[in-house]
């Protein structure tokens, strides 16, 4: 297939991603997705942080800082695993248009990282937007010290991780695609169970060392706790962390999910085809 | 006067077999209903725990993410209902037949609360097996009340809410998801609002579940009694004493202003 | 008994605000007698969901008054509710993932049916309707066709005095819409169980089910009489459909031409043939018809004199058929 097909795609992709999802047009309707949802969410881990050291009267900002990162950068999982997670619903059952992209030259594939990548520009929005008005509410209203220099960001380290984190994250969204292929009975949850169970296990708000030891085996295993150890190094410039070390392991375990994920995708629409499912409408 | 209750009764109990039926037929939902608050509510354990604060906050956190479960049944099964119930045809239904629209408000209301309540006891259960909530209770009787009187004042909230949205589309839908977290923050799910800095506080003031979960916090956890938290009680009866009757205007007048203006039955909108 | 269950006076309903004001009905007065099939007949955006809405308590008019068994549907709309039921096309009340039985169940507890008698009601039903071997299916997974069995089934579970139907085969296969047809038929004639409002814009549905037929357009209503009666007024005058062997010529020539009273066309597309159906105030202006197709170098492949039917009756009133006032109305 021609590239220029292939990029044609992926650019109609995120397009239609942006019209669909984005809301832009209202800008209450824009607010309510791209800040108000995160900032929330941002909120309570920040006020559960102030009060809890509150009650015990010892504060650490370098656990804030920890924390504030943490909990910003998951966006990006949030908002690719709703995107992804949902995307076969809807273009399959609510849009129809499912088929039509399958039998469409530019293959079925570059439609749904069209429309992660859109994901991932809305997360980007997102984030930049929540980091924003949260240095602002805490360290600006709330006198909250966050022991970020912003402007010396290693950035190089924080654009290699966010490549490999976004590369992972969407190929664990295709194995979601995957799944809501075959079966329609988890398609609602299936993002949300993925999102909690990395929020959980992948140190996002606290230390994964203070998990029992089968919970610290799941961290272990998981992309997103090395992706996120990678980010807090870029803000953070913590002398002595291990970056090298979480790089590689952020590489191999983008590697297996991206096996996992674009395998069990490309069983899923085979198993499609031979069953029929790439047109089955569902209805609720 | 008698036919017309037992009729409306009949419509209320018939709205609430329905939410019950429908909402535990599927056992993924429920397995997920019941898990994935799990999940955020023993993130927010951790929290505390790698903070070194006293226990009680994991039952601060334990009791928050409980009755949560509460207010996103209250916001997408109550507030945004009509708008499934326009889209589907049925609120033509309702409409043309000879009912009180409160009737299906109260079902839809009652049928919420049984299922959300299966879904919460599991949540409380995991809560308080997996994280030894410590729980110090001497009044059950000031307990239940509190609970009782959250419940009724939330989904009260949720009537007014439905109503409101009675004539709206995607806007419920958009208002909803504007509710969810927001809300988890200021009313305090997972912290005490008594920390909150004033002007948060005020805004706080305007949830039920705010002045709900912390009686239900006193009672429960601080082994509090009624002496402590009438104010609670006070401010949740007051809710319901306002929001129940503003719910019914507010359901009329907007009934009434859809059939002026024709958008009563109007989809996609 | 009332000798008009229906009535309507001088209905206006309007829809928009102050620059941007649309007429849906404009002064209209119909009757309807007791046990009687009535139908409404009109293009798409004629006015007849409308008529609908108001007399089934869902929208208010403008002005002027309607009545449903003696009841004000704005004054007395609870009473109203009591005696009615409503049955749309193209939509199925209900909720996906209940039963048919259990959907048909709840709609009756809307109406106050004991349980054990609102069970006994669904059997006969789903017998009566022929769809008694889905009713432990869960709706969402009807076919169209039996969704809309469920839904006249639920619109007549109160045994409803006034039943109104609105476009109720719509997108229907034929043998489903004949079933529905011939069991709302047999309800209201037969069994003599209530009256009939329907709404349609088949005309075979309104000749074949009809006692009396409104023809409305653009929300005032035209005619209103027996498709009979109706049929008879255009006895004076001929008819004939004329078969062009063309789909892409402009026919509206036609139209113009002196003696011509009404013309309407239907395009095929599979058999590449516009049927042309012209009324004239006298046999002499086919031939000029005639003539004129032939200056155009339109090839005619036949011509016949027809006996009128309702759409006829619609051409006459309107001067043009359905599918061209409705393709003006959408442009």
């Amino acid at each position: 297939m021609a590239v220029s097909t292939i990029l044609k795609a992926v650019k109609q992709a995120i397009w239609v991603g942006w019209k669909v999802e984005t809301n832009w047009a209202d800008p209450l309707v824009f607010a309510i997705y791209y800040l108000i949802r995160p900032l929330a969410g941002l909120l309570i881990v920040g006020f559960i942080y102030l009060i809890g050291s509150g009650a015990t009267g010892v504060f650490n900002p370098n656990y804030f800082a920890f924390m504030f990162i943490g909990n910003s950068f998951f966006i990006y999982v949030v908002q690719i695993m709703t995107t992804m997670g949902m995307l076969i619903h809807d273009d399959r059952s609510h849009y129809e248009v499912l088929k039509h992209i399958y039998l469409a030259p530019s293959s079925l594939w570059w439609y749904i990282l069209g429309r992660a990548l859109n994901g991932v520009v809305n997360a980007s929005i997102s984030l930049l937007l929540t980091l924003g008005f949260g240095v602002a509410i805490f360290q600006g209203l709330l006198h909250q010290q966050i022991p970020i220099n912003w402007f010396s960001v290693n950035f190089p380290v924080l654009a290699l991780s966010l490549v490999l984190g976004m590369i992972c994250f969407v190929a664990l969204g295709f194995l979601l695609c995957g799944i809501n292929i075959m079966t329609s009975r988890v398609q609602f949850m299936l993002s949300e169970y993925v999102s909690g169970i990395l929020y959980l296990f992948g140190g996002v708000v606290f230390l994964p060392e203070i998990l029992p030891s089968w919970g610290q085996a799941i961290s272990n295993a998981l992309p997103i706790t090395y992706f996120l150890r990678t980010i807090r190094f870029a803000f953070l410039n913590q002398a002595g962390s291990a970056f090298q070390t979480d790089l590689l392991y952020l590489a191999v375990t983008t590697l297996a999910t991206i096996l996992v994920g674009v395998g069990a995708f490309k069983i899923a629409m085979y198993k499609a085809r031979k069953d029929g499912l790439i047109d089955r409408k569902e209805e609720y | 006067m008698l036919d017309n209750l037992v009729l409306n009764l009949r419509v209320a109990y018939a709205r609430l077999w329905v939410r019950v039926k429908g909402g535990n037929r599927e056992p993924e939902w429920l397995v997920a209903e019941m898990f994935i608050p799990v999940l955020t509510l023993s993130a927010y354990v951790f929290m505390y725990r790698m903070l070194h604060a006293p226990p009680e906050f994991t039952g601060f956190v334990v009791i928050g993410g409980t009755m949560i479960a509460f207010w996103v049944n209250v916001l997408w099964n109550m507030s945004a209902q009509f708008y499934w119930e326009k889209e589907t045809g049925n609120l033509e239904i309702y409409l043309v037949a000879p009912i009180s629209r409160m009737a299906i408000l109260l079902g839809m209301a009652l049928g919420g609360f049984v299922n959300t309540t299966l879904r919460a006891v599991a949540i409380l259960a995991a809560g308080i097996l997996i994280f030894q909530v410590p729980f110090s209770l001497s009044e059950p009787v000031t307990a239940l009340l509190m609970f009782f009187l959250t419940i009724v004042a939330l989904y009260a909230l949720g009537m007014l809410f439905a109503s409101l949205f009675l004539l709206y589309g995607r806007e419920a839908w958009h208002t909803a998801n504007l509710f969810q977290e927001p809300v988890y923050f200021l009313s305090g799910s997972y912290f005490p609002t008594s920390s909150l800095p004033f002007f948060l506080q005020l805004l706080a003031s305007f949830i039920p579940l705010t002045f709900g979960l912390d009686g239900i916090r006193q009672v429960v956890i601080l082994n509090k009694g009624i002496a402590d938290v009438w104010l609670n009680v006070l401010v949740l009866v007051v809710f319901i004493f306002v929001l129940l009757p503003l719910s019914k205007v507010a359901l009329n007048y907007m009934e009434n202003l859809g059939k002026k203006e024709g958008r009563l039955t109007l989809r996609w909108q | 008994m009332l000798e008009n269950f229906v009535e309507t006076r001088g209905l206006v309903r309007t829809f928009g605000k102050k620059n941007d004001v649309v007429k849906a009905l404009d002064g209209v007065s119909i009757s309807i007698r007791e046990g009687e099939i009535f139908g409404l007949l009109g293009p798409n955006g004629a006015g007849k969901t409308t008529i609908i809405k108001i007399l089934t308590t869902l929208l208010l008019p403008t002005s002027g008054e309607a009545y449903v068994g003696g009841f004000s549907v704005v004054k007395e709309a609870n009473k109203v509710r009591n005696i009615i039921n409503l049955v749309s096309g193209g939509e199925t009340p209900g909720y996906g993932i209940l039963t048919v039985s259990e959907n048909l169940w709840f709609f009756s507890q809307l109406y106050g049916l004991p349980s054990s008698v609102a069970k006994e009601k669904i059997k006969r039903l789903t017998v009566d309707l022929d769809f008694k071997k889905y009713a432990t299916t869960r709706m969402a997974k009807l076919s169209t066709g039996f969704k809309q069995r469920m839904s006249l089934a639920r619109g007549l579970l109160n045994d409803p005095k006034m039943l109104f139907l609105d476009e109720p085969t719509l997108g229907l296969d034929v043998l489903t819409a004949k079933r529905l047809r011939t069991y709302v038929i047999d309800w209201a004639k037969r069994e003599k169980k209530g009256t009939v409002l329907l709404t349609t814009h088949y005309m075979a549905e309104a000749d074949e089910m009809c006692d009396r037929v409104a023809i409305i357009n653009n929300g005032k209503i035209l005619a209103c009489d027996s498709p009979t009666a109706l049929k008879e007024n255009l006895k004076a005058t001929p008819i004939a459909k004329i078969d062009v062997s063309s789909i892409q010529a402009d026919f509206s020539f036609i139209q113009k031409m002196r003696g011509v009273v009404g013309c309407s066309e239907t395009r095929s597309i599979q058999t590449g043939v516009t049927s042309l159906k012209v009324m004239a105030q006298n046999e002499k202006v086919f031939s000029d018809i005639m003539s004129k197709l032939n200056e155009e170098k339109l090839k005619v492949l036949s011509i016949n004199e027809t006996e009128p039917t309702l759409e006829d009756v619609y051409i006459r009133l309107v001067g043009k058929g359905f599918e061209q006032a409705e393709e003006k109305a959408n442009a």
